[in-house]
């Protein structure tokens, strides 16, 4: 890092802090802390939405996700336009009516205290972990990478977020958010504009597309049906429904941003412009991951992208395998290189046997390459059993560090932690919020204050950012983070949204009955993510269909209790 | 609009906002918004980017 990367990371971070405390100085009821006094409009909305959901592992994970993997993940996100939609109709002019500060609140009103209880305690559990992970993704990359201090990294970046967070509640929260929004995107910008100037000068775009889509890596839409595959469609579109309809209509990390909203239009309008700008924004993410992995056919990548891996094993007894690796990779790298150069000479003639050759070759190079990185995972997994053995979340962050210009370095890193503390931010101030409303003054102290729960919910949002704080500390073993936010939550979300939908669309279903269909539900889910190979995604869709079917057969044999009147109808 | 306050829901929160806190009132207003023509609206963009992003991967594939 050079001082003019450091002026740039600093004075963004440091700017954002101190434009979010400020905007938060103003003495609030509960309203105005929990809820920006339900004042803001549509554009401030839309845009806190995606911040909340864009972390920082977006935008250090997603590329290197495109560069191992291919675009295919975008297809993840296929769903959320519908979920929006559903939303749009159903949750939000339901919230808005009853002027609720959690979404767990509308739960007594139809299931009672014991339901709204275990949602909010669900939530409580997949959110503050989430929250950890979130703070711990960025402080533990740039530690690799830039040899920080991953604790003190840790430390820093949460107090900075709790700092403003817990001064300025939700208003600092989403004011601050679309700041942090615009600059992690523009870093992105920066960065793909870098990275494409960055290839051979004889290399055009459209043949780098054509490098790229060639070996696999602008594979956007599958329509194969397959269960095991992790990313097609299918379960984009259905499982990422689901898992959409549950993230943004239950979590009350994301319904707490639209709650803020003037009026149910704009809480509306937010939700509907978040459905039309995230599949692009992601596409856009992961189009840069696919530049990069260009970007590398020309350019030799390291064996391993984890440096800190990468010396651990140098100085194990298995050293002397790993440098054979590293020759193994380096004579395939030239190997590629030159059939990346015959393609390209193919392409240039429209020589369609030489593409289809050169094509063949280039792809038998690549499955020879992606075994010999699998072979030196391997190897680190085995020098350190239980190290983090995927280089996934390293690979956009060492080719910033290494090939983009002093001040760019720090804007990217400015990027990624301006989006870490927006996620961070949303993920405290719900946890508080949750915590004030749905747990300390539902079961605690009904008759607390005003002037207490703001205090209780400052306080609450101190101590989940040292939960936070602390789970970073010990977080480890993630694979692509990305990946393990989202499992976390498709845990629980399916689940969640089976009482939601219970609670919305069925008039004769009683909290009994939707209380055993949500831990049946969550069973059935359980039992897929550890005796099955089912693709996660659709552990959202098990959980809400198992749900609510063992909800509605409970109720068949539980006890007569008169079921109160759906509000929705 | 009528609001709707049940036991246990939305507790003490509905006063208006503290002196000092501005009013969000330089962004656009939602009057006159055709809602169903937006829902259209976002599903058909998602039908499209369905089928730019299959058209992408096919012609670079």
């Amino acid at each position: 890092m050079r001082p003019i990367d450091w002026i740039v990371l600093i004075g963004t971070v440091v700017a954002i802090v101190a434009y979010g405390v400020w905007k938060g100085r103003h003495k609030k009821n509960l309203d105005g802390y929990l809820l920006a006094g339900r004042e803001l409009k549509w554009p401030t909305i839309a845009l806190s939405i995606m911040a909340t959901q864009a972390s920082a592992i977006t935008f250090l994970s997603t590329p290197g996700q495109a560069y191992a993997d291919g675009m295919r993940f975008v297809q993840f996100y296929l769903g959320l336009p519908i979920a929006m939609v559903i939303l749009s109709i159903t949750a939000v002019p339901i919230y808005h009516r009853l002027r609720i500060f959690t979404a767990y609140e509308y739960l007594e009103t139809r299931f009672g205290v014991g339901t709204r209880t275990l949602t909010s305690v669900l939530f409580l559990i997949q959110r503050g972990l989430s929250t950890g992970i979130t703070l711990y993704a960025p402080a533990l990359i740039v530690s690799v990478i830039l040899g920080w201090n991953i604790h003190l990294t840790n430390v820093v970046v949460g107090l900075m977020v709790v700092l403003y967070t817990a001064t300025g509640g939700t208003k600092a929260v989403s004011r601050t958010q679309v700041h942090q929004l615009v600059i992690a995107l523009g870093g992105m910008a920066v960065a793909l504009i870098i990275a494409v100037h960055s290839l051979p000068h004889d290399v055009t775009l459209v043949e780098a597309f054509r490098v790229a889509g060639r070996m696999g890596r602008l594979n956007a839409i599958d329509f194969k049906f397959d269960l095991k595959t992790p990313y097609n469609f299918w379960s984009g579109l259905i499982g990422g429904a689901f898992l959409a309809l549950s993230y943004f209509g239950t979590d009350q990390s994301q319904v707490q941003r639209y709650l803020t909203g003037a009026s149910a239009a704009e809480s509306r309008l937010g939700l509907l412009i978040n459905g039309m700008v995230k599949v692009p924004m992601q596409f856009f993410i992961l189009f840069v991951g696919a530049m990069v992995f260009v970007f590398y056919q020309f350019i030799a990548p390291p064996l391993f992208f984890n440096s800190v891996q990468r010396a651990k094993v140098a100085t194990s007894p298995y050293a002397a395998d790993y440098l054979a690796l590293e020759a193994r990779h380096s004579q395939q790298f030239v190997e590629k290189r030159a059939d990346v150069q015959t393609l390209l000479a193919a392409m240039r003639a429209h020589n369609s046997a030489g593409i289809d050759t050169a094509t063949v070759a280039l792809r038998h190079v690549q499955a020879r390459e992606t075994a010999t990185r699998a072979a030196a995972a391997a190897l680190i997994g085995r020098t350190q059993p239980g190290a983090d053995n995927s280089d996934t979340n390293y690979i956009f962050l060492t080719f910033v560090i290494d090939f983009l210009p002093a001040g760019v370095v720090g804007l990217v890193l400015a990027a990624i932690f301006c989006a870490a503390m927006s996620a961070t931010s949303s993920g405290l101030n719900s946890l508080a919020s949750t915590t004030v409303v749905d747990i300390f003054r539902r079961l605690g102290k009904p008759h607390a204050t005003d002037a207490e729960c703001v205090r209780l919910s400052k306080l609450m949002t101190i101590a989940w950012g040292v939960f936070a704080i602390g789970f970073a500390e010990f977080a480890n073993r993630l694979g692509s983070l990305i990946e393990a936010v989202n499992k976390l939550g498709s845990l629980f979300y399916g689940t969640i949204l089976a009482i939601f939908l219970l609670a919305f669309y069925t008039k004769r279903v009683s909290g009994t009955a939707a209380f055993f269909g949500a831990l049946i539900g969550e069973g059935a889910v359980v039992w897929c993510a550890v005796a099955t190979d089912m693709a996660w995604l659709w552990w959202n869709v098990i959980g809400c269909v198992v749900g609510v079917g063992a909800a509605l057969v409970v109720q068949r044999f539980v006890a007569e209790q008169k079921a109160t009147k759906p509000l929705s109808s | 609009m009528r609001e709707t306050r049940e036991p246990g829901v939305g507790g003490r929160g509905s006063e208006p906002p503290t002196s000092g806190q501005e009013p969000d009132n330089r962004q656009p207003t939602t009057d006159n918004v055709n809602w169903p023509l937006l829902y259209a609206v976002v599903i058909g963009e998602l039908a499209i980017l369905i089928l730019v992003f299959y058209a992408f991967t096919k012609a670079f594939a």
